[in-house]
């Protein structure tokens, strides 16, 4: 090896040791940036979680491991390895997975709509439950319609069980 | 072997959907003694090959019923009911393989799909409905957990309801 570069190969790493010791440490970098993010509470989830879970969380949906949004419960997903999907109902833990899977989609926008009431098209669930960003499970909600105020109402802190029981309730198309 | 042929290879790969392709290898052989047509592969995954990607005719809808949640016999002559979110309807027969087909020039449906399995008196409707997957081994696959659902069954109680008998040879 060269000379010179043998010498920048030892001095970026001798840089790199030093590094750590010259960079703000985590407390003094939370300490200079308000780092609070504000979310839904999760003790309001469950209703919202069933309405999800009769509307997207179907095993072919996002009943499934490898979904970014993945939402757990009976009918779908489940959190526990000796529960199956038509096992035991939707446990206290399997909403929590759910609601954490949710907030943490995109924490700093929720944060945005949930404390400013910002334009809740900004997430991504929003736009794909309406059909205005492209979703493989197609258009789920229209504006106003139950399951779209079940989600937003929630989202913008305006939580409002009803809409998300009609969802749970809704009837479907039966073949007589 | 040169660059340039190195990037037309990797190019001509980068068609291919390799989650696919290992999907389908996954599924192995044909069963030998069973030739490919509609008698071929129950219980398996039918549209990851019956598909536009999958290289063979597409299906809409397909999958097996078999016997019981205990039982890998297939059941032929079950009526298969579906009905889609706008209230359009398509029913099919299961064959002696236990299989069904929906080719989308038969049906257009629009997701969620509720489905209803009905032979003699027996009735058994599946509690969700189908948003994605059109191959019912997507969810029902064996053995039951925590994603899966298990294979499609009619008999839920042999206790109760009378396994019914084949009409196949």
């Amino acid at each position: 090896m060269p000379l010179k570069l043998a010498f920048a190969a030892w001095s970026g790493i001798g840089l790199a040791l030093l590094m750590p010791c010259c960079a703000p440490s985590l407390e003094e970098q939370t300490s200079t940036h308000d780092t609070t993010l504000a979310a839904p509470a999760p003790d309001s989830f469950p209703e919202v979680g069933e309405a999800l879970q009769q509307s997207c969380a179907t095993l072919d949906c996002h009943g499934q491991v490898g979904r970014a949004l993945r939402i757990y419960g009976y009918g779908g997903l489940r959190l526990s390895l000796l529960d199956t999907p038509l096992g035991d109902p939707t446990s206290e833990l399997e909403y929590l997975a759910s609601y954490e899977s949710l907030v943490n989609l995109e924490p700093e926008v929720l944060s945005e709509v949930f404390t400013w009431q910002a334009d809740p098209n900004q997430l991504s669930l929003v736009r794909k439950t309406r059909g205005i960003e492209h979703h493989k499970g197609g258009q789920r909600a229209i504006p106003g319609d139950a399951l779209d105020r079940c989600i937003v109402l929630w989202l913008t802190d305006n939580f409002d069980p009803d809409p998300c029981t009609d969802v749970v309730n809704a009837e479907h198309p039966t073949i007589e | 072997m040169s660059l340039g042929t190195a990037l037309l290879i990797a190019s001509a790969m980068g068609c291919a959907d390799p989650v696919l392709d290992e999907a389908i290898d996954a599924l192995g052989p044909e069963a030998s003694g069973v030739p490919t047509g509609p008698l071929h592969r129950p219980g398996q995954p039918c549209v990851l090959c019956h598909s536009e990607a999958g290289n063979a005719p597409p299906f809409l809808l397909a999958g097996t019923v078999f016997v019981d949640a205990h039982s890998l016999t297939p059941i032929d002559d079950v009526r298969v009911d579906f009905i889609d979110t706008f209230g359009e309807t398509f029913s099919t027969t299961t064959n002696c393989a236990g299989s069904f087909i929906v080719r989308p020039q038969e049906y257009s449906a629009h997701s969620p799909i509720w489905v209803s399995l009905r032979r003699d008196e027996v009735l058994r409707e599946m509690e969700t409905p189908i948003y994605r997957d059109g191959s019912c081994a997507g969810c029902h696959s064996d053995p039951l957990g925590t994603a899966s659902a298990g294979h499609v069954f009619l008999i839920d109680d042999p206790e109760v309801e009378q396994a019914p008998v084949s009409r196949c040879p």
